[in-house]
């Protein structure tokens, strides 16, 4: 079920809504978690039982782990936190990775010609990389002694798999948000927030990123030539596409923990405004950034063992892992991880100003021509392209998708995205400094909300030719 | 723990009313869709039920996705959202909402497969070579006449490559489609058993005198009666005696107008061809095949004729029938309907009539045929 479907729009999210305020405050966590697990059962199905088991057997390798902490045993912490980490990388690795090892790095360099089916045939559970981040995070900060665990089971699969973020994140530390676990409050304040919040996801989401959709598969995915000027309009497109889309989904979550009483951390800031490729990822997908800086960089030495430029090409190459498992990511990450080694060699950015702003824009681009492209094959097509200066007539099937609707999706989206911000948030020096402007709220409440819900209720129109009864 | 203001009593209002108006956005279409009767039908098919939950289904997911389906269906704002939505694709930005609908100049539309799908099929190797499908039709042909059955088969020329006047910019494979398609003309030059339809269409082609719909993909009254004229004196030279009679215009929904959610609805020539001395009768109408028996004193096409088509020739019963002593079309959606092996048995001619853009199926129709006569 994702948030933009019929289904959770008009007949999961009122009904939760519905029950979870009306039920009594101690009640609230396991409306939470039976909603929050039906909700992963309608995505992932059988897999629910895995997500459920795995937590079961980690909630009690951390409590020993956090039991032999109390007991002051460093050595029983060590084994008991290893056995978990273990076991969550283990199923990530398995899920999500085993396919890749088995066919891209196993048959191509070794002398096995076919790996078995179990190795190759794995289906991905949604949002595994998400949730997995999060068990370790509870494993470390419990373990550590960072924070107390959960009082309850339930309170710590809620923690796991609370639907809000539970398939594409913010990646919430368990150190961030124990309080609320424990108690909350559902205050109009939050819930008004809330609204505005999910409606400027969803309107991100439906009106603009899967409106570019067409036109970034047209030029990426449609294989033969393209002209220069397509490789621009699918490289632009695809930019706008990836931020509107994941950070509308993050908007969503956030907006839906408000409602709920969760107050989850930010995951976006405007990052293709960065004056470098390190501000870039303090401002991209920031959780994950967070994440790796908390339970990888540092723990490996971080900027002080006078290993950081090892730490960063490990914190990086793995980041374009985490994103998915094939060559292009990893040299995705490699190419970001590279970016960010020779501006640390010279002082933080490569240019300032305006031209940073520019020159930062351009790599992250280009980068994401790599990101996107099925092959590595395809992403050196699309830059020969752009390189080319081949300046002759696009591809129908490209200046087919690239209709009206798309092109003001590309204006209005790069139009928004480049506004100052105080033109439609609050002023920066309040403390709720990403809080909209009145007339912004109201627009995207009163305007874009109900858009996006006439769009989101005919994606699957679908009129038959002839008479099917 | 976030910063939460003291409200003024005009940020509670509004703030309530924000809420307010966006659990009534949400909750309002969903209790309606769940208190309402389940439509039967929606977009011209049924609509998809509630499923029958087991574990098996569970634990596979389809229950969900038939739940989806079911929820979709019956959302109480459905039939609006694709009105407002149509509406402001077409009429305001003139995008269309479905990638096989093309829009064109003015009101037409365009059905984009036509041609992109035999380039399609050419890259996955499925496009024949003209001159192979031309030795397994005069194979099909033969076993035809082994069977005493006089066989014809023509090419129904679609509408992008005759109304040209009013196609859009951009329409993918069309290059590499016409190519095709005219290498294909080439093979189906006129011949015992082939009719060009195509030829006759361009040739009478005519931007004020269309001879399709402008928001359907089919011929309208016009190239009904040119069609059904070539095809009668082809089969039977000599029949077709009358000229035809041009009444007030009639109006009818186009399907790619239908694809893309508007209204569709638009005007086009009315053509009789009065023949008062022929009575003609229904003697079958079963989903996948109608039959007709004519008698009078007028000329008709001698036994039983059987046409197995598409949609072009299967909506111009009407005006094709009163030409035939016995009519029977078989649509070529019920393939495997035993009925129509047994009706095309029993005949004395058969046509086969398909769209061009299926010529790559031609041959197995050929051959199912020549199957079903022997």
């Amino acid at each position: 079920m994702v948030f933009s479907s019929v289904t959770f729009l008009f007949f999961f999210l009122p009904a939760v809504l519905a029950v979870v305020t009306l039920a009594p405050e101690r009640l609230r966590n396991r409306v939470l978690l039976a909603a929050s697990l039906l909700f992963y059962t309608w995505g992932s199905h059988w897999f629910v039982v895995v997500l459920v088991g795995t937590s079961v057997l980690d909630w009690m390798l951390v409590a020993q782990a956090r039991a032999a902490h109390d007991r002051r045993e460093i050595e029983g912490r060590r084994r008991w936190l290893a056995a978990s980490i273990v076991l969550n990388l283990g199923v990530l690795a398995y899920f999500k990775y085993a396919g890749f090892i088995s066919v891209d790095i196993v048959s191509r360099f070794t002398p096995v010609d076919r790996p078995p089916d179990w190795l190759t045939d794995v289906v991905l559970p949604i949002g595994i990389s998400f949730f997995t981040f999060q068990r370790i995070s509870y494993a470390v900060d419990v373990s550590t002694g960072r924070d107390e665990p959960t009082r309850t089971f339930v309170d710590y699969l809620l923690y796991i798999c609370l639907f809000p973020q539970l398939i594409a994140g913010p990646i919430v530390r368990y150190r961030d948000i124990s309080g609320q676990l424990r108690g909350r409050v559902m205050t109009l304040h939050q819930a008004s927030d809330g609204v505005v919040r999910f409606s400027l996801g969803l309107a991100k989401k439906v009106l603009i990123a899967d409106t570019l959709s067409p036109v970034v598969a047209a030029v990426f995915d449609g294989g033969g030539d393209v002209s220069t000027p397509a490789a621009i309009v699918g490289v632009v497109a695809y930019t706008l596409q990836l931020y509107f889309d994941f950070s509308g989904y993050s908007d969503m979550a956030i907006g839906l923990g408000l409602m709920f009483g969760f107050s989850f951390p930010e995951n976006f800031d405007r990052p293709y405004t960065s004056h470098s490729v390190t501000e870039f990822w303090r401002r991209w997908l920031i959780t994950l950034s967070t994440w790796f800086r908390d339970y990888l960089y540092i723990p490996l030495g971080g900027s002080r063992s006078g290993r950081t430029y090892r730490n960063l090409a490990v914190v990086f190459l793995l980041t374009g892992l985490w994103h998915g498992a094939a060559w292009t990511f990893v040299a995705w990450g490699a190419l970001h991880g590279g970016i960010l080694l020779v501006e640390r060699l010279l002082g933080g950015r490569l240019f300032s100003g305006l031209a940073g702003r520019v020159v930062t824009l351009g790599l992250v681009m280009a980068a994401w021509v790599i990101f996107r492209a099925q092959t590595l094959g395809r992403a050196g097509e699309i830059f020969e392209a752009l390189v080319r200066f081949d300046f002759g007539p696009v591809r129908p099937d490209i200046a087919l998708a690239l209709d009206t609707r798309t092109m003001l999706a590309l204006v209005f989206g790069s139009v928004v995205f480049f506004l100052p911000r105080n033109v439609i948030s609050a002023d920066r020096s309040t403390p709720d400094r990403r809080a909209l402007h009145v007339p912004a709220r109201a627009a995207l409440v009163a305007v874009a909300l109900p858009a996006s819900l006439v769009v989101a209720s005919t994606q699957t129109f679908s009129p038959f030719l002839y008479f099917q009864f | 723990m976030r910063f939460l203001p003291v409200l003024t009593p005009r940020a509670r209002v509004l703030r309530g009313l924000t809420v307010l108006w966006f659990v009534a956005l949400l909750a309002v279409p969903g209790v309606l869709s769940l208190v309402r009767d389940a439509p039967e039908s929606v977009e011209q098919r049924l609509a998809r039920p509630f499923p029958e939950i087991d574990v098996g289904g569970i634990w596979n997911g389809e229950v969900f996705s038939e739940v989806d389906g079911h929820l979709q269906d019956r959302l109480a704002i459905r039939d609006r959202a694709i009105d407002w939505h149509a509406w402001f694709s077409y009429e305001l930005l003139r995008d269309s909402t479905n990638s096989d609908v093309l829009v064109g100049e003015g009101e037409w539309l365009y059905y984009g497969p036509v041609f992109s799908r035999p380039c399609d099929d050419a890259a996955a190797g499925a496009w024949p070579e003209p001159g192979a499908l031309m030795a397994e039709l005069e194979m099909a042909n033969r076993r035809l006449a082994a069977a005493g059955i006089d066989f014809f088969v023509t090419r129904v020329v679609e509408k992008g490559f005759i109304e040209t006047d009013y196609l859009p910019g951009a329409i993918p494979g069309r290059e590499c489609t016409a190519a095709l398609q005219a290498d294909m003309r080439n093979a189906f030059a006129p011949s015992e058993f082939t009719i060009d339809l195509w030829g006759l269409f361009e040739d009478a082609a005519s931007p004020e005198r269309p001879l399709y719909w402008a928001r359907d993909t089919h011929w309208n009254d016009r190239g009904r009666v040119l069609a059904v004229e070539a095809l009668v004196e082809s089969m039977a030279p000599g029949v077709w005696d009358i000229e035809p009679v041009e009444g007030p215009d009639r109006e009818i929904v186009g399907e790619p107008a239908r694809l893309i959610g508007i209204d569709g609805l638009h005007r086009g020539p009315r053509i009789r061809l009065p023949r008062p001395e022929i009575t003609t009768t229904e003697t079958r109408r079963e989903q996948w095949i109608h039959c007709f028996m004519s008698e009078g004193a007028g000329a008709l096409v001698p036994g039983r004729t059987v046409v197995l088509t598409d949609s072009h020739l299967w909506r111009s019963e009407a005006l094709l029938a009163p030409w035939f002593e016995e009519l029977c079309l078989l649509n070529w959606r019920g393939e495997d309907n035993p009925a129509a092996a047994a009706t095309a048995a029993e005949a004395d001619r058969i046509l086969l009539s398909l769209s061009a853009r299926e010529t790559a199926s031609l041959a197995r129709w050929a051959d199912r045929l020549a199957d079903w006569a022997e």
